[in-house]
């Protein structure tokens, strides 16, 4: 079981495409947190990761201490230890908070839209002031400890004229393993969508590029779609568990099936009980049910299995609906099957150790 | 914005299955660098495995390939043999690809220079099957094989109407950074059954 703590709503940027909510102060309690994990420890299945999110969780530092602590607690009987993961905005990230948490074993997942251009864009301070160079200074800090780091950057039209640049700068910091995660929420009219399509292609050119220079690179955006044409489709346990294998816990002790849910907290439709009562399996089902029911309306695209119509989370931000698909995620979705399958067509005829190393490694 | 139902394209390269039938033919390439013996040695443990014991005495030395082995210098990827569209190649001034091509296209990188690439020492065992998760159903349902969560106080148990587990285990996969809150879910790499 994944298990995602959402330490509080307040956070110290002011990004405009923001999810969760108007950053209002709403600190989840230690006793809170305690009974997540007690709910899961004492459920069904084994904690395999805590991961803290918000609003900015570093600024809760002390919680997520005391929570991680609490953690290690009860799963002390565990043969493994359970796995770590923060995502912060990365302005935190000073000596003091990666010691503690390189000592815990935490994998760092830091959000950054890339060139300070494309940062500048949506991901600001209050008052618009420009948060780049704390960011790129605690994604080095992080690098430079040697902790497991991926970056998250968020596609909007307002910075994806950047995305090339944006791409390369992030390879030249250091970054290996990175996600870009479209905003469609966000008003990708036919321009819009028109002037991705030509960054998109560039964007791929540099990864066969970099490729070809000998760095292997985790892309999530290409190597998805690669990896399902490897495997024939994302497989069960590829897509996301929506209450059965996550759960993730807002400040007020609620429920949901996913952290991209919780947002201000406010929508009853999709949450799934509370830490104080348990998990609510009628409503998480009548949930996944839903959201299998997409496939029904998908059945006649050729591109269904290596697709993401299945996530609930993007098809209610999207249609207000986990089992309802918005034509802007088919048209993201078959753009990117193009492009990986047109890059990882290049570099497989070329032979190209990387990306045999990287997405054939089984038969090696 | 309406929904288009995509089309089923040709895919330039081999999926998980075809690369097992022709892996001979790119374990020779990397042969050429570090890996060399030890790649070799693999591929003719490979070829050996099931049939008896004298794999290890291959290594180094391929056996001849037989017609169900034997592999062209340029495998095609389709029924049409179409290769990716290497056309409309244009110099790049900032010393970047365009169109997928660069104006001086560097020479492969040896093996050694790929980053993260692993040393004889490092080279697994290599499977005798390799278990490939493939997506065998149109839904995925939740699994209940390890039980479910007790009900909720106050609430009247409600019947399971779940179907059987389909859901296959998660793997740690070294190299690979867990699922990352707010982050878009990835599907884990090809299993390699170890």
């Amino acid at each position: 079981m994944r298990l995602t703590l959402f330490l509080d709503h307040a956070c110290n940027f002011r990004c405009s495409y923001c999810y969760n909510g108007d950053h209002f102060h709403r600190e989840m309690p230690l006793d809170v947190a305690k009974r997540a994990v007690d709910l899961v420890v004492d459920g069904p299945r084994p904690l395999k990761q805590v991961g803290y999110f918000g609003g900015e969780p570093l600024l809760r530092f002390e919680l997520l201490k005391a929570s991680t602590d609490y953690v290690r607690l009860r799963t002390a009987q565990y043969p493994a230890p359970v796995t770590l993961v923060v995502t912060t905005n990365g302005s935190l990230l000073d000596d003091e908070r990666l010691d503690w948490l390189g000592v815990n074993g935490f994998h760092v997942g830091v959000s950054i839209d890339g060139t300070r251009a494309a940062q500048d864009a949506c991901r600001v301070y209050p008052g618009g002031r420009s948060t780049h160079d704390d960011v790129v200074a605690g994604i080095r800090r992080t690098l430079e400890k040697g902790l497991p780091l991926k970056t998250v950057s968020v596609v909007d039209p307002a910075n994806a004229a950047e995305l090339p640049a944006t791409f390369r700068f992030l390879v030249e910091l250091g970054v290996r393993d990175m996600s870009f995660n479209i905003n469609y929420e966000a008003d990708w009219d036919e321009a819009a969508r028109d002037a991705f399509r030509l960054q998109f292609h560039e964007f791929t050119d540099a990864y066969v590029d970099l490729f070809r220079r000998g760095t292997i690179l985790r892309v999530n955006v290409l190597d998805a779609k690669v990896i399902t044409h490897l495997k024939g489709g994302f497989a069960c346990s590829d897509r996301c568990d929506f209450g059965c294998e996550e759960l993730a816990v807002a400040p007020s002790g609620n429920l949901y099936p996913c952290d991209r849910l919780i947002g201000e907290d406010a929508r009853p439709d999709v949450i799934i009980g509370t830490v104080f009562e348990g998990v609510d399996t009628a409503a998480r089902d009548r949930l996944i049910a839903a959201k299998n029911a997409v496939l029904s309306e998908c059945a006649d695209c050729g591109l269904v299995n290596r697709c993401m119509h299945w996530c609930g989370c993007v098809n209610y931000a999207m249609t207000g609906s986990v089992g309802e698909v918005s034509g802007l995620l088919c048209w993201f979705e078959q753009l990117f099957i193009e492009e990986a399958d047109r890059a990882a067509g290049i570099l497989f005829a070329e032979k190209n150790p990387g990306f045999i190393k990287r997405f054939y490694s089984f038969a090696l | 914005m309406k929904r288009r139902p995509g089309r089923r394209a040709p895919v330039p390269y081999m999926d998980a299955r075809e690369f097992l039938r022709h892996r001979r033919d790119f374990l020779s390439l990397l042969g050429k660098g570090a890996l060399g013996a030890g790649v070799l040695g693999l591929a003719a443990c490979d070829s050996g495995s099931g049939e008896g014991g004298d794999s290890f005495q291959l290594m180094g030395a391929l056996p001849p390939p037989d017609a169900a082995d034997a592999v062209p210098d340029v495998p095609t990827f389709d029924s049409s043999g179409a290769l990716p569209d290497l056309k409309d190649v244009t110099p790049g001034e900032t010393g970047w690809v365009t169109d997928g091509i660069p104006s001086n296209p560097p020479e492969l990188p040896d093996l050694k220079d790929v980053q993260s690439w692993e040393g004889p020492a490092g080279v697994p065992p290599l499977p005798d099957t390799v278990q490939l998760e493939t997506l065998q159903k149109d839904t995925c349902t939740p699994g209940d094989a390890e039980g479910e969560f007790p009900p909720l106080a106050g609430v009247p148990v409600m019947p399971d109407t779940l179907q059987p587990s389909d859901v296959v285990e998660t793997q740690d996969t070294e190299g690979e950074f867990p699922p990352l809150a707010g982050g878009i879910p990835m599907p884990q790499d090809v299993d390699t059954g170890r």
